[in-house]
């Protein structure tokens, strides 16, 4: 059948690789032109021995390297891509999809063990098998750190060919099945369609929990029914409690701005986890990346703040973006927080862009936008700007009623063509005095959230309480209670958590909706055992309508 | 991109804990830095699957681990039992006094694992006790 076209395409694509090791397979001449007439017995051999279906990405700074990878890979009749960089190699793996890598550890610029920590921090890539190559003894200590970044298995040069060859057809294979379930996917879907549940996809279905920060996002599509928008935005857990925030608005609609927003989603996760304390840093790489691949192909732009609640500040950096927007608690309007914003992404690929910072104070609320909030036909922005401002100081209190508040205030109809995005962030308040209340979704992640929340409260009382770590604990498990037991994950149903100090001592109650069910498992118990012994008290009501559990601890004497 | 895969779970699990896994001496040494719970125990446990027949065991080293919860006590109950039962070992570091400790002291794990105060002596014990021709 097309064997021979498909031969073909994958030696044009070959030629534009920097090093064109990609021949046709050995056997058969490869027919160029048209296809003939299959023969339906050859072709049916043809398909199940050879028929190139995944692609495999060869990384090695080294031709003959990559020469005596190509001659042992060849007979598997797979595609194969030469990479002669770590960037490189990234660059191939933003624009496709390779069922198997293989990674030479030492190179110049990124070496290998770099490289595979970008492709694992990157959601798009990081589900794709690593075979790390090395030639030096010394290497095979990192390597066994190249475990820990995630790759799957290593082969010491020169190696077996045909062990190498079998480890990379077990992935290939994998790759065939999980593409034939994608493609069954697709053949349902019309363009429109694809586009509009990628944008879908891309935008988070609910917002990630973050301990001191309460955030909030909106998303309304075009009017045009027909066009879908390249607004996107994204909230990023980093380490040591701080959230990165992303805004940004790819220029076009429809399929190719949705595939945009995906790539750029996803590199700038990856670039988010690598330079945390910086958003300049992170557009900066943001933009090579995007001026490199895309030339001036794409235009975006993009505001991506850190917000560091334990440091009660924001930084922030802007690639032609309009700017955030800041209301402090019981303050009668928002005000722009003032920056240069530099070029959007992908404009021009030597842009230096810098991080903004501005203090935050408790209660304060951050508002990120796209342009079609405050935008409308025969008005200057500025205008626009004035009106919002406005809109979000006289909004309601609750950070979701104030989104929604906000949205009904822009402008609409048919003279508002754009699609809007709106992310909104606010520092907690200091507790009311003595008492701490949480509601939370009943889903592991809510346990984290309430022990942080646990912890902050009692710094903030000032007890100097050396049992910190007791309680968290005991508070822990109860919740992790009712999560697992009193309803099951992704439910739907939240719990509540109530911390109160009276007379001193620490008095806790956790309450759900669900029904108690008695711990299952082989450790059962063990979590509400722990508890008892670190609390001075454990009750447990159990009624048809929920589960309340009062805990209580006098200061350690 | 279905539930399973969604980013933002595995993100919360990178800005909980750092897990990693490295073999050293044919024994498997797995470093936790940060906090284990119900959300991101799974990452431990699958840092500990797919253990060659031909390894000693598992050096668990978490000296590093600022909270652990009856979740991740639950995966050192299981994956003690399954080791004992292949005839491998598995050691936990942990420093006297700390929080994971305390956690160990009360749900009684403390009584069949012995105290390593580095991973190097975890090494070594379990290359000591485990006989390597098995």
């Amino acid at each position: 059948m097309a064997a021979g076209l498909r031969r073909a395409r994958a030696d044009v694509e070959a030629e534009q690789q920097p090093l064109a090791i990609a021949r046709a397979p050995a056997g058969p001449a490869p027919a160029l032109g048209p296809a003939p007439a299959a023969d339906p017995a050859r072709a049916h051999a043809d398909a199940h021995a050879r028929e190139p279906s995944a692609s495999i990405l060869l990384v090695d700074d080294d031709e003959g390297g990559l020469h005596a990878l190509h001659a042992v890979l060849e007979p598997l009749g797979q595609r194969l891509v030469a990479a002669r960089s770590g960037e490189q190699a990234l660059r191939r793996l933003l624009r496709e999809e390779f069922a198997v890598i293989l990674l030479d550890v030492r190179m110049p610029g990124l070496d290998g063990l770099q490289t595979a920590r970008y492709i694992k921090t990157r959601a798009r890539t990081r589900h794709i098998p690593i075979i790390f190559l090395t030639a030096h003894a010394e290497d095979v200590e990192h390597v066994f750190h190249a475990y820990a970044a995630g790759a799957v298995d290593y082969v010491v040069k020169p190696c077996d060919p045909d062990v190498l060859r079998s480890k990379v057809a077990v992935f290939v294979e994998l790759q065939r099945e999980r593409a034939e379930r994608v493609r069954e996917a697709r053949g349902r879907a019309e363009a429109e369609a694809i586009a509009g549940t990628l944008q879908r996809h891309l935008l988070p279905d609910r917002l990630p929990q973050a301990p001191a920060l309460e955030m909030a996002a909106r998303y309304r599509p075009s009017e045009q029914t027909a066009q879908v928008g390249g607004d996107w935005y994204d909230a990023i857990l980093l380490p040591g409690g701080r959230v990165g925030l992303a805004i940004g608005d790819v220029v076009g609609h429809g399929v190719r701005a949705a595939t945009l927003m995906a790539e750029l989603r996803a590199a700038l996760r990856a670039y988010a986890v690598t330079e945390p304390d910086s958003p300049g840093a992170t557009l900066t790489l943001l933009n090579s990346l995007v001026a490199r691949t895309h030339g001036r192909a794409m235009v975006a732009t993009l505001l991506y703040m850190v917000i560091d609640a334990d440091r009660r500040h924001a930084r922030f950096a802007s690639a032609g973006h309009p700017p955030p927007l800041l209301l402090d608690a019981g303050a009668g309007a928002a005000r722009m927080l003032e920056h240069q914003a530099v070029l959007p992404l992908g404009v021009a690929e030597h842009t230096k862009f810098e991080s903004w910072e501005t203090e935050l104070s408790p209660g304060a609320t951050v508002l990120l936008y796209t342009d079609g909030l405050v935008e409308r036909r025969g008005e200057t922005i500025d205008t626009g700007l004035a009106r919002l401002c406005e809109a979000l100081g006289d909004g309601p209190r609750g950070l979701e009623e104030l989104c929604s508040h906000i949205l009904t205030r822009a402008p609409g109809g048919r003279g508002a063509p754009d699609d809007t995005a709106l992310l909104a962030a606010r520092l907690l308040e200091q507790p009311a005095a003595g008492s701490l209340e949480l509601d939370l979704p009943a889903e592991p992640e809510s346990v984290s959230v309430a022990r942080h929340r646990l912890e902050r409260w009692l710094a903030e009382l000032g007890d100097g309480r050396d049992d910190v770590f007791a309680l968290k604990l005991a508070l822990s498990e109860v919740c992790a209670n009712a999560v697992e037991h009193a309803y099951g994950p992704g439910s739907g149903h939240r719990f509540r958590v109530r911390a109160e100090r009276r007379e001193g001592a620490v008095a806790i109650e956790v309450s759900d909706e669900g029904r108690w069910r008695a711990p299952r498992g082989s450790q059962r118990g063990l979590g509400l055992g722990m508890s008892e012994r670190l609390m001075d008290s454990v009750e447990i009501e159990r009624t048809p309508t929920g589960t309340t559990v009062r805990m209580r601890k006098a200061p350690p004497s | 991109m279905s539930p399973a895969e969604s980013p933002d779970r595995d993100l919360h699990t990178v800005a909980l804990a750092e897990i990693e896994r490295e073999e050293r001496e044919g024994v498997r040494v797995v470093t936790v830095a940060g906090e284990l719970d119900i959300s991101n125990v799974g990452t431990l446990e699958h840092a500990t699957f797919d253990l060659p027949n031909d390894a000693l065991g598992i050096v668990l080293d978490l000296t590093a681990a600022t909270y652990v919860d009856s979740a991740t006590l639950g995966l050192l109950f299981k994956l003690q039992r399954s080791l004992e039962r292949r005839g491998q070992a598995l050691r936990i570091v942990r420093a006297p006094g700390s929080s994971t400790q305390r956690v160990l002291e009360l749900t009684g794990f403390e009584r069949n694992s012995p105290p390593e105060s580095d991973r190097d002596a975890a090494i070594a014990a379990i290359r000591r006790d485990v006989p390597l021709s098995r």
